[in-house]
């Protein structure tokens, strides 16, 4: 399923022209990958790794902290990217990247 | 020694934190005092880092070890790691850092000043991080900053083009992580000590996705259609950063996360494969650069037939080699940026006063790699040993040659800094005298790279106006749009599997 979702996301992002969409597939990328990751250190019927007295099995914890980070990285590129198209949509009427031309 | 190991520690930690103090004193000065002060505390931002990086250099430059700062005693605290590599890539920011004291005025809003300080902790963070999840961290923070200084002139273009190829590249870094911590090993950069243990096959895939992140971070061929547009869309100050420290992220990341753990396992096949992609990255961009007709674009656009050269000499292993290379890219590239500032262009024709012309010119003679540049030392210690990448390497050198030759370049009066021209007349002879390698000089070559500066002159004159049709060659052709420039990462993706005999 994980596979098959990150297929669809990089198809988006080679065939789509709109910015926004690529945008987005881009997103959706990184959440595969993240989720992913937080895969690597779940554990069957083990706790949230809030260290007490009686907590014996717990989930890896290590995953979980990178990641944080990782999808608070991911937040700002979304708003910077969106923000930086808006701004081009005001500045040249459009967001396809086949009208959009460097020169 | 200046600094002791014990005070090593405290530079580490401060380097990358000196930004960031000087951006909060600058908001909290321009909160309760309405004073913008941040011109100032720019300069002194950049005069203290100098002055640490400084230390760092003559602490380390002729260490052998690897020298490992934890912060706390915990098992998973922030480590730094600094070792004599990481002094070239320490010298590579120092140098753009120094000549910007010359040219802060480039920055003329509060707010890019402070995004401007923001870049230069990241890359600071990014010299002396000990692991990949904080090289990630680092790398974002400086490339984010950099997104934004190159739209606040206005090329939203650009900086999303930049973005997708950053994004994209970072999401195969960040799979490369997870694999590797799938395997069992931690993010350390000496992560190669325990790479033994692990399985080959899941390693073989770990270094693939490092080596495409790295590949699109350091803009090899075909991934490297965002170089031009995206260095030469902002202010010169960034440009120069940009074209001398953080494209070069990406020979970093190759050397200690792909080519250090492929030695460690023998694995040849990645050094084939950074060896091909290195030499089409000489080839095609030199070819793309000799039909640009834009001036900024054939500066930034130069950078990536230097990673390809330095790329070619990594595949043969010459560490030292390459990174000294880089070492003196970070001296004339940012030059040729900033003295963009003192430059009128007019169609064809550059126009500007004497020195300013003299140092282009010297500047491009480094570009191309011709005597007596450094480069063309440095090409040599390398076709001494491997005689068989020499037509590859002077065909490449012409095409740079001449396409930098064919515009005009015209004397006009304009006063400029005599401070800045004293400081890179000294900064050159200080290259020069402290080069550590052979100054390579065989006789017959000479003849050689005579016939190959005058086939160049003759490619900028009549030959390149009988091709004109072909101007612009990379936007019309080969990266057409954008689609077709993020399909060269599946590309890229797809011949890395097979050349390393992951896949058929």
């Amino acid at each position: 399923m994980v596979l098959l979702v990150l297929f669809i996301a990089i198809y988006g992002l080679i065939v789509s022209d709109n910015l926004i969409k690529k945008v987005m597939c881009l997103s959706i990328i990184e959440s595969i990958i993240i989720l992913s990751f937080l895969l690597t250190g779940f554990k069957e019927a083990a706790e949230a790794p809030i260290i007490t007295e009686g907590i014996q099995v717990f989930v890896d914890p290590m995953p979980q902290a990178l990641m944080l980070t990782a999808i608070v990285i991911g937040v700002c590129f979304n708003s910077l990217a969106v923000a930086f198209i808006v701004k081009l949509q005001k500045a040249k009427g459009t967001v396809n990247v086949s009208e959009l031309r460097e020169r | 020694m200046l600094v002791s190991f014990e005070n090593v520690r405290y530079l580490l930690i401060a380097f990358p934190l000196i930004p960031l103090v000087t951006i909060i004193l600058s908001v909290l000065i321009n909160y309760i005092s309405k004073k913008d002060i941040s011109p100032v505390s720019l300069i002194v931002n950049n005069l203290l880092q100098l002055v640490v990086g400084l230390l760092l250099v003559a602490r380390f430059i002729d260490y052998e070890g690897v020298h490992i700062e934890s912060i706390t005693q915990w098992q998973y605290s922030i480590i730094f790691v600094f070792d004599r590599i990481k002094v070239y890539f320490l010298i590579a920011f120092l140098l753009p850092l120094l000549f910007s004291l010359f040219h802060t005025k480039s920055l003329q809003k509060l707010e890019s000043r402070l995004i401007f300080l923001f870049y230069l902790s990241g890359c600071s963070g990014l010299i002396v991080t000990g692991d990949i999840f904080n090289f990630y961290i680092f790398y974002e923070v400086m490339i984010m900053s950099a997104y934004i200084l190159v739209a606040i002139n206005g090329n939203y273009y650009a900086s999303i083009k930049y973005m997708l190829f950053g994004a994209i590249s970072s999401a195969l870094l960040l799979a490369g992580i997870i694999l590797l911590y799938a395997s069992g090993a931690y993010f350390s950069f000496t992560f190669v000590q325990e790479i033994g243990e692990l399985s080959l096959y899941n390693i073989k895939f770990v270094l693939l996705l490092f080596c495409t992140a790295f590949f699109i971070k350091g803009a090899f061929f075909p991934v490297s259609s965002w170089v031009a547009t995206c260095h030469s869309a902002t202010n010169n100050i960034t440009s120069s950063f940009l074209s001398a420290f953080t494209i070069f992220t990406g020979i970093y990341g190759l050397y200690y996360f792909v080519l250090q753990p492929a030695m460690l396992l023998e694995y040849e096949q990645i050094f084939l494969v950074v060896k091909i992609f290195s030499m089409i990255t000489m080839l095609l961009p030199a070819l793309i650069l000799y039909f640009e007709p834009e001036f900024k674009r054939c500066i930034a656009g130069s950078t990536v037939y230097s990673i390809g050269f330095i790329g070619l000499m990594m595949s043969y292993r010459l560490f030292d080699l390459a990174f000294t290379y880089m070492a003196i890219h970070a001296c004339y590239k940012p030059l040729m940026f900033l003295l963009h500032d003192y430059v009128d262009i007019k169609g064809n024709a550059i126009r500007a006063n004497k020195r300013t012309l003299a140092i282009y010119m010297v500047c491009i003679l480094f570009t191309a790699g011709f005597f007596p540049s450094l480069i063309y030392f440095i090409k040599y210690n390398l076709l001494q040993d491997y005689a068989g990448l020499t037509i590859l390497t002077q065909i490449s050198m012409m095409l740079i040659l001449s396409s930098f030759l064919k515009f005009r370049f015209k004397i006009i009066r304009f006063r400029a800094s005599n401070v800045f021209y004293i400081t890179i007349l000294c900064i050159i002879l200080l290259i020069y005298f402290l080069f550590p390698f052979r100054f390579v000089m065989p006789d017959y070559k000479f003849i050689l790279d005579a016939g190959i500066i005058l086939f160049a002159i003759f490619l900028s004159g009549k030959l390149y106006q009988k091709w004109h049709k072909l101007s612009a060659l990379d936007t019309k052709f080969i990266f057409k749009t954008l689609n077709v420039e993020i399909f060269y990462v599946v590309i890229l993706l797809v011949s890395q599997l097979v050349i390393l005999r992951l896949v058929f």
